[in-house]
């Protein structure tokens, strides 16, 4: 009976192989979404000027000068600083998204077997007795 | 193999039996349609239906379609899940051996696989020559069941099929090592593919095309894996780094090229190249390079391999954040009208990239960067200097090999700041893969299907007739201009044939197959020689034997068609063979190049044939074969060339390859070299005139001339063939006579004079033109003064109207 060297063997991948690339390939999606917001680059870096559009030292004693140097490096700071965080915090949520997902995914592949039977059953009695 | 490698295949060719890969996903397809029409419905009985309990049933049908949904999806993740432990076709492999096993038969079993049925189309075999195969086997079958003790066994299969094919110890063969056994073992299967001219190697590379074919499916449909998803760019990674507006106008930004613009083919090829440039640049000091090659030759490719290593985060620490640029100098300078406006916007440039803090410079041919800036009076090594010595930006210039050596390696000063890497073209077996992989690309955007012996004939053809660009580059042009022809022509199915016709388009030389015109042609070409050149049959029997194993195809790919050295006396019909040679075969006089090469005995002899990168002055030698790269090329009075000259053609002879002054090389093996020299005609005389027969002292002649240092020895012997030209005798003067007085026949015809030709007019022909010294060359002349000039004065004289005939007699020549 083919079938019956089919289910075994498939049971077998479905808690050995088959969990631990699951897990992989879950590892891969979640280093990916880190990794696409630069999030330990971003905060690293966060308190950077915004692509750094600062001014070199200033050679000169002129008060004005060095007050418009000031401002100007303390605004992109700030601009770099307030589109990092953002960033950031967009791609933690998304992170946690993920993980979630994952867990949720984890429970759902390990209950799989066992819930497909269930929906089976859940689906013919629909079927056959639907006022119930 | 893991532990239950064995177990999983049997489960596997279950599944497989039950439905195959491809019903799966189509079942697929299938339910995802039934389930959103279900939805629908749900939607309508839900809010529109009066039958009671028709949406808790529509429920139900949704929750199976999902559970047929989900288990299709866990079987497909199921066989997915060990192709990538395993070779492509590792389960149909194993299916043809224990079908091979039960039947006894493993051939029939793998032409009845899809992997095997690939294979063998791949190869140029029709479908019905594989079904008669596949019948063949089926038939020997039923014989040797139906009468086992007289069955030929060894016919049958690999009987025994070596243990190590066979499953066992949860390991068997794979499908590549199963075909090659197979191949080995099976003389049907050899002798169906000798009938399409394929042997060993051609099948054991068409294996490996279909097989890795299938491993490329396979990875694109793979989207979960890192290196899929290491190609998404990312946001926010060069925040922290300067924008380069000025660079970004004149440069390509590499790290933007999408997904399938850098070839993974082309950059394994140039692996160890990538792995030594990202070992410079991480170092501590002296991170630039120098990149030596041709553009064509894949340095683009290492650059863009580069970019791409970075892009995923393959590469070191040390280039994690870089950005690979690509900095178009030329337009910097054509943009700029005076050296002081070029510098300061250059210099620009080069502050912003430094300030950027991230920038990988990358000059593109850095060589024609510098001569134009040179042309604006500036020096770009020196602008250059305090940026290589500060370490504050790093950079890739990349060049051509002869610019590299005319322009900047005497450059100690800059070329202490790069460390350089040559990148050479690649070896036969990078450039089959590569163009097979682009076949396959091919394949899957225009619907054509290559044959594997076609992508050998492209890389073949391109090596052979393509004589500009290098490989890999030229191969694969010659692939793309195929195939928009073959789109054009609507033709899906590309056999050698194809590609074989296709070169002969390209490039007017005749390869592939010999039609009947030409046949009769290569055949009768002794006949067809002999019609302008009188006597000398040692002479046109070598020249015509060697055009027909040009066109055999079994001639030496590496060397010219035909290497001649003629020996004789003036006028006997050494340029002429030469001549009627391109006429006949080549179909065009004008397809014989000729050189004096008493004019190359000086000492810039060697500047003016090949030319002279000082003086950028192209080279006679090389643009004669550049333009005309098959034909005939006559070397007269070869013996007078300086040794320098001699030396050259020495390797040229032999190699068919000469690099010009700007180190190109020049392909000049579809060339037949004729050199003609007189000298030794002494000798010849001598020996004819004492009744000796020239071919008996051939060595003896040759001797001679190495001894007296005419040619060197190893010269000499770089002729396919040292042809003796006899001298003339009164009877070859006469034919001649009579060819030339034909020719001069003709030229009256149409002016609609007769001009008979009779003994007498060419006795006195013969009395005039004949000098035993000069041979026939003084015929020429005799007919001009005497016959040409008595008929012009009579047409002046209108004593020849038109539809009037004219016979001299031996009073009007005296």
């Amino acid at each position: 009976m083919p079938i019956a060297l089919l289910l075994p063997n498939y049971l077998l991948w479905h808690y050995t192989k088959g969990l631990r690339e699951l897990l992989q390939n879950w590892g891969h999606v979640l280093y990916f979404t880190v990794n696409y917001f630069s999030i330990p680059n971003l905060l690293m870096t966060l308190s950077s000027p915004w692509k750094r559009m600062d001014e070199g030292a200033q050679q000169t004693i002129n008060p004005s000068a060095i007050l418009e140097h000031v401002i100007f490096n303390t605004l992109m700071r700030a601009v770099g600083f307030v589109l990092r965080l953002l960033t950031i915090s967009i791609g933690l949520v998304t992170t946690a998204g993920v993980i979630l997902a994952g867990v949720g995914l984890l429970l759902v592949w390990l209950a799989m077997p066992l819930a497909l039977i269930v929906l089976v059953f859940a689906g013919v009695s629909f079927i056959i007795r639907p006022t119930i | 193999m893991n532990a239950y490698s064995l177990m999983t295949a049997k489960s596997l060719a279950v599944l497989n039996n039950l439905l195959t890969g491809k019903s799966r996903k189509k079942l697929l397809k299938v339910t995802e349609v039934f389930i959103l029409l279900g939805l629908f419905f749900l939607v309508y009985a839900r809010y529109f239906a009066t039958v009671p309990g028709l949406a808790v049933r529509t429920i139900g049908v949704l929750v199976l379609l999902l559970v047929f949904w989900i288990i299709l999806m866990l079987f497909d993740a199921y066989a997915r899940s060990y192709d990538t432990d395993h070779e492509p076709y590792w389960l149909e492999a194993y299916e043809i051996l224990m079908r091979g096993k039960y039947e006894n038969d493993y051939l029939l079993a793998y032409l009845e696989s899809r992997p095997g049925y690939e294979v063998l189309l791949r190869l140029g075999l029709e479908a019905t020559a594989i079904s008669n195969l596949a019948q063949s086997r089926r038939n020997l079958a039923l014989v040797k069941t139906s009468d086992v003790k007289d069955a030929p066994t060894s016919d049958v299969g690999i009987q025994r099929a070596p243990s190590s094919l066979m499953p066992s110890n949860n390991a068997w063969a794979s499908f590549t090592t199963l075909s090659h056994e197979l191949f080995l073992a099976e003389e049907d299967l050899r002798n169906a593919l000798f009938t399409v001219a394929i042997g060993e190697k051609e099948f054991v590379g068409a294996v490996a095309f279909v097989v890795s074919g299938e491993d490329r499916r396979r990875q694109a449909e793979r989207w979960w894996t890192s290196e899929a998803l290491g190609r998404i760019k990312c946001i926010g990674k060069d925040w922290a780094y300067g924008d380069t507006f000025k660079l970004d106008r004149y440069s390509e930004d590499l790290t933007k090229i999408g997904k399938g613009e850098v070839d993974e083919v082309k950059t394994a090829m140039h692996a160890d190249e990538i792995a030594r440039i990202e070992a410079i640049l991480s170092r501590q000091s002296d991170t630039n390079v120098f990149l030596i090659g041709h553009p064509g030759a894949g340095v683009n490719d290492i650059i863009k391999g580069l970019a791409e290593r970075i892009v995923m985060g393959r590469t070191t620490a040390q280039l994690a954040h870089k950005r690979t640029v690509l900095f178009r100098g030329v337009s910097l300078v054509s943009g700029s009208t005076e050296k002081n406006v070029f510098e300061s916007e250059f210099i620009l440039t080069l502050n912003q990239a430094v300030r950027a803090g991230n920038v990988l410079l990358v000059f593109d041919d850095f060589a024609a960067f510098y001569t134009s800036a040179q042309a604006l009076g500036s020096d770009v090594s020196a602008l250059l200097a305090p940026y290589l010595a500060s370490s504050s930006i790093q950079m890739i210039a990349l060049s051509g090999a002869s610019h590299f050596h005319g322009l900047f390696e005497g450059n100690q000063a800059l070329m202490s700041k790069f460390e350089k890497i040559i990148v050479d073209e690649p070896d036969r077996a990078m450039v089959v893969s590569l163009v097979a992989r682009m076949g396959a690309d091919m394949e899957v955007r225009s619907g054509i299907v290559f044959t594997y012996p076609a992508l050998l004939a492209v890389v073949d053809c391109a090596e052979q007739y393509i004589t500009e660009g290098v490989m890999p580059d030229k191969a694969v042009d010659l692939l793309v201009d195929l195939s928009s022809s073959l789109i054009r022509d609507h033709d899906f199915f590309v056999s050698k044939d194809d590609v074989l016709q296709f070169v002969k388009l390209k490039t007017k030389i005749p390869v592939g197959a010999i039609d009947n015109t030409e046949r009769e042609k290569i055949e009768r070409l002794e006949e067809y020689l002999h019609e302008r050149v009188v006597g000398q049959s040692e002479a046109v029997a070598a020249v015509a034997n060697a055009l027909r194993r040009v066109r055999s195809g079994i001639r030496n790919p590496s060397r010219p068609i035909g290497t001649f050295l003629f020996l004789g006396p003036t006028g006997v019909g050494k340029t002429e063979t030469a001549k009627a040679l391109a006429s006949a075969y080549f179909s065009d006089e004008s397809s014989m190049m000729r050189l004096d090469m008493n004019q190359y005995k000086e000492s810039d002899a060697i500047d003016r044939l090949i030319g002279s990168f000082g003086a950028g002055k192209p080279g006679i030698l090389s643009s004669m074969i550049r333009d005309k790269k098959y034909g005939v090329l006559l070397l007269d009075e070869f013996e007078k060339a300086s040794n320098n000259v001699k030396d050259l053609f020495l390797q040229i002879l032999d190699e068919g390859v000469f690099a010009d002054a700007t180190g190109e090389k020049v392909n000049a093996r579809n060339i037949i070299f004729i050199a003609t020299s007189n000298a030794g005609s002494d000798d010849i005389f001598k020996i004819v005139n004492e009744g000796g027969k020239l071919a008996e002292h051939k060595d003896e002649l040759t001797n001679k001339l190495v001894g007296d240092g005419t040619l060197k020895p190893e010269l000499i012997n770089r002729f396919d063939g040292v042809i003796l030209f006899e001298p003339l005798s009164k009877e070859n003067i006469a034919k001649i006579a009579e060819i030339m007085l034909k020719k001069l026949q003709k030229r009256l015809r149409e002016k609609g004079i007769d001009f008979v030709i009779n003994s007498d007019t060419i006795e006195a022909v013969v009395k005039i033109g004949y000098d035993p010294k000069f041979g026939a060359r003084p015929m020429n002349r005799a007919i001009q003064d005497k016959v040409e000039g008595l008929i012009a004065r009579k047409i002046i004289a209108g004593e020849l109207p038109a539809g009037s005939k004219i016979e001299l007699t031996a009073a009007d020549l005296a």
